[in-house]
């Protein structure tokens, strides 16, 4: 086991610290700078006015009773959402650890060699506690050595906590699923549905239904109200983590290698796949409809909260006069909001697609496919179109959730129209980042992973831009700089040909390299 | 006329040097087997000819023409990899057609045979197939394939005894149909039953090319004598290597080139048992090494 264990370590350490470096640089570097920009409590309860709306309970969840201290403050706006990137972490880890492993029988050699089921399964728990343990450790250390008033050791213990304890949560989770479904592609895309729609379902009911709200992990970790009440006992849940590694490993000890708890095998007549488009949707199928039924719940649960927006503008004066007559504005702007960040969202598919034929490169499919006399240009572009459609598609069914969702509410005043038009102004977004991944996979085989951290600093450019108001120089960087946040604005045509140009040129560029590139 | 031409293909990874000046040809209607032990270069060799990498310099020509100034001529080849890697969640059958479709072949009575022949099951999925089962989804692509120049990398390495005939009576009907055909392989009984002629590789280098009878001088006999007498003179005689005796049986090895002189002096002896082992590739590269270590 000793063995066993040191082995995965070796395998997964660089990923394993990479994770940790940037959620702790991420998390740590918040306390400062939130210290920086909001000095005095004065300060931080004019930020909290603001922040009292649904828009915002929405995203970071519902704001504390009391003094909006610096503490509380941290804990508000970054513990939930760190919390997907936690828990990412702890799924990429665990499946690389369990099903990919099985799948690529790996497993196998090692059970076969003296290993027991025992010590492979006791290795995937350890180093799913021991990175865990690490994180909160290198949290809890750091957030411990601002020392500001309002961040106590209880709090930092407590935020530090709860990390290790959603991050476990989600790791056994993960190989809980592993032993569930037939494939770490299954496996990875089920516990990422589950990651991504509790913080949806969470933002839609800590709006619209707040006791209903306490079903998603993400609400615990509100509920511990951190560096104020310190509610410990909402740590306890998080012991369904380690249920879910016992379930596992009930599971796992008497499973066939290979086999899984629920099959999917569907007995289908065979398909004629008569060229090289059709295969690659035929590999990319499952992914691309699993993503677009998630965008358009997505969209949905958005939508869903947008009624609550009124009637909550309805009782408040502040908002009502920030908003302009009739309170529209506000309704409007945040819809505007939340198009940016499902747009962000919208992204991964088509990053996704294309990383599939990275994958096809990998197992050597290319190669063969080659001497078929596919070129090179066809390979790319079949994965680009289908990267292109599936971008479209994440968009347009996301905006189409949002609309359907709010049809009852009064007064918005958006028609379906109106989604329409957003879905058109973001797409040269998709083109953007399809250009990029193309261009990326062009060049090197390796360099794919670069497209993926700027879909992140894409994300935190306009999440914390929201929040903090962060400067417009960070903007510059992303699409959405340049092109006009619809609905509140018109779309700016020259802006969208200007973005989606600079996509299409990637693109191309991406086509001429990749033909002749060497494969890997 | 050659099929097939490679015009000193050199292939460098960063500092690494996969293959050096590799030169061979193959001609029309032919077996050309390419052999020589893991790492010395047969894949990357293949992978340029496919045109996976391009090489660093050289030129590899197709039918007397560049292929660089023929984009489409993989149409005229069909390709086995060494490790055939197939798409888990098509069934083999899927496979099978999808190639059939791409290189515009509808001879189902065809794919009928050989999937009969090669016994493959093609409705179950990829991913639940042997390396051997998906070894013979690749073969039978590739000899339903209209292209005239078959490149198979290690074929029959998942295949068992009865299937490998399959293998070599279809290798040399498609020979028959006037194709050429380059067999990468370590097994040389293998290459030695298909080939007409061979290259041998090793450390990114061609170091013999030419008919088998002609290279038989490079190769080494294994035998394995009993006897009650003591052989240790035959040990001692130029071009046998190798050899033990332990009790009754005496064990060596011979250069071809000297089998002759090595069974003239063994009839002097009372002989109880007689057996010949077929010629490893490793006796060839032995060879080679011995002659490379006593030069040093």
């Amino acid at each position: 086991m000793r063995h066993y264990l040191r082995l995965s370590l070796k395998d997964t350490r660089f990923r394993i610290f990479w994770w940790i470096f940037g959620i702790a640089s991420l998390t740590l570097m918040m306390p400062p700078s939130f210290h920086e920009l909001y000095p005095t409590q004065a300060d931080r309860d004019v930020l909290k006015a603001t922040m009292e709306n649904p828009a915002v309970i929405a995203m970071t969840g519902p704001i504390q009773e009391g003094d909006y201290t610096l503490g509380v403050m941290f804990s508000h706006e970054m513990a939930v959402f760190m919390a997907i990137v936690v828990g990412l972490f702890n799924v990429m880890i665990a499946n690389s650890l369990s099903r990919r492993k099985e799948d690529d029988g790996l497993l196998e050699v090692v059970l076969s060699r003296n290993i027991t089921r025992g010590g492979v399964f006791a290795a995937q728990i350890l180093l799913g506690l021991l990175m865990n343990a690490i994180l909160a450790l290198v949290l809890f250390a750091g957030l411990q050595s601002f020392g500001y008033e309002s961040m106590d050791t209880a709090g930092n213990f407590l935020y530090a906590a709860h990390t290790f304890g959603f991050g476990l949560f989600f790791y056994g989770l993960t190989l809980l699923a592993a032993q569930l479904l037939p494939s770490a592609d299954w496996v990875f895309g089920i516990v990422l549905t589950v990651l991504l729609l509790g913080y949806a379902y969470r933002a839609a009911t800590d709006v619209a239904a707040p006791h209903l709200s306490v079903i998603s992990p993400y609400n615990w970790i509100s509920r511990l109200s951190l560096y104020s009440e310190n509610e410990a006992i909402w740590l306890v849940p998080f012991i369904l983590g380690p249920v879910f590694l016992l379930a596992a490993w009930l599971l796992f000890r008497n499973r066939d290698l290979g086999d899984s708890v629920i099959r999917l095998q569907m007995n289908r007549r065979s398909r004629n796949i008569g060229s090289h488009l059709r295969l690659a949707f035929t590999l990319s199928r499952t992914l691309i409809i699993s993503w677009l039924a998630g965008m358009l719940l997505i969209g949905a649960s958005y939508g869903s909260i947008l009624g609550d927006l009124e009637s909550f503008i309805g009782d408040n004066e502040m908002l009502r006069q920030m908003a302009g007559e009739g309170g529209n504005g506000l309704t409007v702007q945040f819809v505007g909001t939340l198009m940016v960040i499902v747009t962000i969202i919208g992204l991964a598919p088509p990053l996704m697609v294309m990383g599939r034929l990275l994958k096809e490169e990998r197992r050597t499919h290319l190669e063969y496919l080659g001497t078929l006399d596919i070129r090179r240009m066809k390979m790319m572009g079949d994965y680009v179109i289908l990267a292109l459609a599936a971008g479209f598609l994440s968009l347009f069914l996301a905006n189409a959730g949002m609309y359907a969702a709010s049809l009852g509410v009064e007064g918005i005043g958006l028609t379906f129209g109106d989604y329409t038009v957003s879905a058109f102004n973001y797409f040269p977004a998709v083109l953007l980042f399809t250009g990029l991944s193309a261009f990326l996979i062009g060049l090197h085989h390796r360099l794919h992973v670069l497209v993926w951290l700027y879909l992140l600093y894409n994300f935190f450019v306009s999440y914390l831009g929201q929040l903090l108001g962060l400067d417009d120089i960070y903007r510059v960087l992303t699409p959405f700089h340049y092109l006009n946040e619809t609905p509140n604005e018109a779309a700016d045509l020259l802006a969208c040909l200007a973005v989606g140009g600079t996509g299409v040129v990637l693109m191309v560029l991406g086509l001429i390299l990749f033909r002749r590139r060497d494969l890997a | 006329m050659s099929v097939l031409e490679l015009k000193g293909i050199t292939k460098r990874f960063g500092k690494f040097t996969a293959v050096e000046e590799v030169s061979f040809e193959i001609r029309e209607g032919e077996v050309f087997g390419f052999i020589g032990p893991n790492g010395a270069g047969k894949s990357t060799t293949i992978r340029a000819i496919i045109g996976a990498i391009s090489p660093t310099s050289g030129e590899v020509r197709l039918h007397g023409k560049p292929v660089t100034a023929q984009p489409d001529y993989r149409k005229h080849i069909a390709y086995v990899p060494g490790d055939v890697q197939l798409w888990p969640n098509l069934t083999g059958g899927e496979v099978i057609r999808f190639f059939m479709e791409m290189s515009g072949n509808a001879d189902t009575e065809k794919m009928e045979t050989l999937i009969r022949e090669f016994r493959l099951d093609p409705k179950k999925k990829c991913k639940t197939y042997s390396k051997g089962n998906r070894q013979k989804v690749a073969l039978i692509s590739a000899f339903l394939s209209d292209a005239d120049l078959l490149i198979f990398d290690e074929p029959t390495t998942g295949l068992d005894p009865l299937m490998e005939r399959t293998f070599h009576r279809h290798v040399l009907s498609a020979k028959s149909e006037g194709k050429s055909i380059l067999l990468s392989s370590h097994i040389l009984s293998e290459v030695e039953k298909l080939a007409d002629r061979i290259a041998i590789i090793r450390e990114g280098k061609i170091i013999e090319t030419g008919r088998f009878s002609e290279l038989k001088h490079i190769t080494r006999v294994h035998y394995l004598v009993r006897t009650p007498e003591d052989l240790a003179a035959v040990g001692r005689m130029e071009g046998v290597h190798e050899f033990r005796q332990e009790g009754g049986e005496a064990e060596f090895l011979v250069d071809a080139d000297r089998v002759k002189d090595v069974l003239a002096a063994l009839k002097r002896y009372e002989l109880e048992g007689l057996e010949t082992l077929p010629p490893k590739l490793e006796d060839i590269f032995m060879r080679y090494y011995d002659a490379g270590s006593g030069a040093s």
